[in-house]
């Protein structure tokens, strides 16, 4: 990435303790998913893969924690 | 990255060619010197290329040796030494690039690259050269850290949208939104293909309704809002257009309209014409005081004064006024004499005595001639005689203003009529009308695409909450069912995910642009010295509209195209070393030709502050450029090396290199120094006390 990585990663955290907590640990889960996708993102720029599945999986896993922890709640 | 080591061979004017970059922290400035067309652009576009590849190549351009016959195989290899700070230290870099090729051949090959860590245990060659080199040095920032002074005059001349695109690209490479913008679209593909599968499992008619659609909002949405910037780049061309049409305009009204310009140049000679009858008035006036009483009474006044004397005297011994003749006459009508005898005709005493009264009168009547006249003088001339208050010279005066007023007048008239009469024959028939039509026509476009852009806003609008609304809508659906729970689960997850991206887009749009902004400014203030209380700029700043926008005195905008030479320059480097600086990028500052322009004090600030504000400045200067800045190198420059075109002699170099070949001769002459290879006959002329000839 151009724009020095900490301060990149320094915002996108700040963001993310701004979204609803739905469930005890979810935005340790988006914080996570965030760092992956753009990892993802940066490694696509130089070596062929299928991005848009890379970045559907990471969503299917905050999905799978989102949705069992629900459950479990429930 | 730092770069340690350069060095060509085969590329154009550089073979065998080897430069040392500073990697002093202190001392961070390397300085290539050379005159124009002695290689300083080559060796930019060459470090590009060995870092970059073909893309950092302007179009058509060739590497190879210019000496090199049409058909020879030629060969450029560059040679990179670099080294880059991370978290396991400090790493350096061997990058060696190659391209083989044909000369005057249209067909370009491709150069291959070759990468390797240097360790102690020796090279250790990397497979992925291009994702390292990206990482090392992202090629989006090629044209932030690779520039020269007149390519970044672009950030703020030109079209105001092609500036604001500049502005804005280099922005958002600088700061890496483009991957974020990428992360947002693969999240909403992967939103797409949740909703997809969703459907697929549930199969309702609503929910199947309900994602249709979301599918055509989401195909919609982007091409409204590519519409939208399409547009808001229209309307800021019609913009820029209207505003040289109503300068125009303006310039036209200045002109005058002909028809006007005509009606006022009639009136004004009829004022003239007014003028000279008026001139003629106070000249007969004048003249008229020539021949006053006055005027002779107040010239001549001691003379009337001792005649007045004369005839008074006269008058006293009864000369005057004379009365002789007619007593006598009278006598001879009342038939006896003032004695008291008879002067009756009929007698011969009478007789005898009217022949004498008649002798007398005819004696008298010459005598009785002059006393009339001196009689006449007396009387008609008493008010020249006697003592008046002067009032002549007064009156001369005043006359004398009135016409030397009048004629005041006149000329201005005249002179007004004749520019009146070269601006008549300036003007054609048409300006006024030409640039009133032409503004008209802008104005209507731009009122027109700004209602169209109005209305496009309202819509986007429209369809973002009905997206929204509807991915709500898909949710709640989903969630009603078992089989559904976990789609809305995944949707929802991929929204947070989403909007933590574009929060972290907008907040770098805002946030670290304003940053950029501030830092900007306070480097080009630094740079010119600006005053706070007597500068006429006052700052400078990016505004929300990405353009860069200079602010004088009373917080008035100017256009930076409005501000000097020297502050344009200085302002566009500031807004580069803004840039690496909050990006927090640690990259080489290569600027080739930064000080055109410039001298004196704003000279010597934008070199210190390019170096206090760059990891590594590397600046590419003519000798012209270095006049002035020499102290600051002395202190700042840690590697100064000398480039000399050996084509050059003997018109600018002194010395016979011994070769004509297009090959550029390298020495490690200083900026202060010369030697043999590069000695120029305007240094040698003009600083002789300066020249100290290399060991």
């Amino acid at each position: 990435m151009a724009y020095k990585d900490e301060k990149v990663v320094g915002i996108l955290l700040e963001e993310a303790d701004k979204v609803e907590e739905r469930c005890e640990g979810y935005r340790g889960e988006l914080r996570e998913a965030v760092g992956d996708i753009m990892s993802a993102e940066r490694q696509h720029k130089f070596v062929k893969m299928n991005i848009t599945s890379r970045v559907g999986d990471v969503v299917g896993r905050v999905g799978t924690y989102l949705h069992k922890s629900a459950k479990t709640e429930a | 990255m730092r770069l340690i080591k350069a060095r060509f061979h085969g590329f154009r004017l550089l073979d065998d060619a080897t430069f040392k970059f500073s990697i002093d922290p202190v001392k961070n400035i390397t300085v290539v010197r050379g005159a124009n067309e002695s290689g300083k652009t080559t060796l930019l576009v060459a470090l590009q290329w060995a870092l970059f590849g073909e893309e950092a190549l302007p179009a058509g351009y060739n590497t190879f040796n210019m000496d090199l016959l049409p058909g020879a195989i030629a060969e450029t290899t560059a040679e990179v030494i670099y080294e880059v700070t991370s978290a396991k230290g400090v790493q350096r870099y061997r990058l060696i690039r190659t391209l083989t090729g044909q000369m005057g051949s249209a067909i370009r090959n491709k150069s291959t690259a070759e990468l390797s860590e240097v360790t102690p245990r020796g090279n250790e060659p990397i497979a992925s050269v291009t994702a390292h080199l990206a990482n090392h040095l992202p090629p989006e920032l090629r044209e932030v850290f690779f520039t020269d002074g007149d390519a970044a005059l672009n950030f703020i001349q030109g079209r105001t949208a092609e500036q604001q695109k500049r502005v804005r690209k280099a922005i958002e490479q600088l700061m890496g939104l483009p991957l974020l913008e990428s992360a947002v679209d693969h999240l909403k593909k992967a939103e797409r293909d949740i909703r997809a599968k969703a459907d697929n499992v549930a199969g309702t008619e609503e929910l199947h309704d309900i994602r249709t659609q979301l599918e055509a909002l989401d195909a919609s949405i982007p091409e409204a809002e590519a519409k939208q910037s399409a547009l808001a780049d229209e309307i800021l061309n019609l913009n820029d257009l209207f505003k040289r049409a109503d300068h125009e305009l303006q310039d036209a009204l200045k002109r005058g309209n002909r028809d006007e310009l005509a009606k006022e140049l009639q009136l004004v000679e009829r004022q003239q014409a007014a003028s000279e009858a008026r001139i003629k008035a106070t000249e007969m006036q004048q003249a008229e005081l020539i021949g006053d009483s006055d005027f002779a009474r107040e010239m001549l006044g001691q003379k009337f004064k001792r005649a007045g004397a004369l005839l008074d005297d006269l008058r006293t011994k009864g000369q005057i006024p004379s009365r002789t003749i007619p007593v006598l006459e009278d006598r001879l009508n009342q038939l006896d004499c003032i004695c008291g005898e008879s002067l009756d005709s009929t007698t011969a005493e009478g007789h005898r005595r009217r022949g004498h009264i008649e002798e007398l009168i005819e004696s008298s009547r010459e005598a009785d001639a002059l006393k009339s006249k001196v009689s006449d003088l007396y009387f008609d001339g008493r008010p020249l005689f006697e003592d008046q208050e002067a009032r002549w010279v007064g009156r001369y005066s005043k006359a004398y203003a009135a016409r030397s007023s009048e004629e005041a007048i006149y000329a201005e008239l005249g002179a007004n009529a004749a520019e009146l009469q070269t601006r008549l024959d300036k003007v054609r028939d048409n300006d006024v009308q030409r640039a009133r039509e032409m503004r008209d026509t802008y104005l209507s476009q731009l009122t027109e695409k700004r209602d169209e852009a109005s209305r496009l806003d309202f819509t986007l609008k429209g369809r973002r909450q009905l997206r929204t609304d509807l991915d709500k809508k898909l949710t709640t659906l989903l969630s009603r069912e078992d089989k559904g729970l976990h789609f809305a689960a995944e949707l929802t997850a991929a929204r947070d995910i989403r909007s933590i991206l574009e929060r972290t887009l907008e907040t770098m749009k805002t946030r670290e642009v304003q940053a950029v902004s501030d830092k900007m400014n306070e480097y080009f203030l630094e740079m010119i010295g600006s005053d706070p209380e007597t500068a006429l700029i006052k700052r400078a700043a990016i505004n929300t509209d990405f353009r860069i926008v200079v602010f004088g005195r009373n917080n008035l905008a100017l256009d930076p195209q409005e501000i000097n030479g020297a502050s344009r320059r200085a302002l566009t480097i500031a807004f580069i070393l803004a840039l690496t600086q909050v990006s927090g990028v640690d990259a080489p500052n290569v600027i080739d030709t930064p000080l055109g322009m410039m001298s004196g004090f704003v000279k010597s600030e934008v070199v210190r502050v390019a170096a206090s504000a760059s990891s590594q400045l590397i600046l590419f200067l003519t000798h012209d450029e270095i006049k002035g800045i020499e102290t600051i190198l002395d202190a700042k420059a840690g590697e100064v090396i000398t480039i000399s075109n050996p084509a050059h002699y003997p018109r600018i170099l002194k010395n016979d290199p011994g070769t004509k070949s297009a090959r550029a001769l390298i020495c490690e002459c200083n900026h202060r120094r010369v030697c043999e290879i590069c000695e120029r006959r305007e240094s040698a002329e003009t600083t002789p006390a300066s020249k100290e000839k290399a060991a």
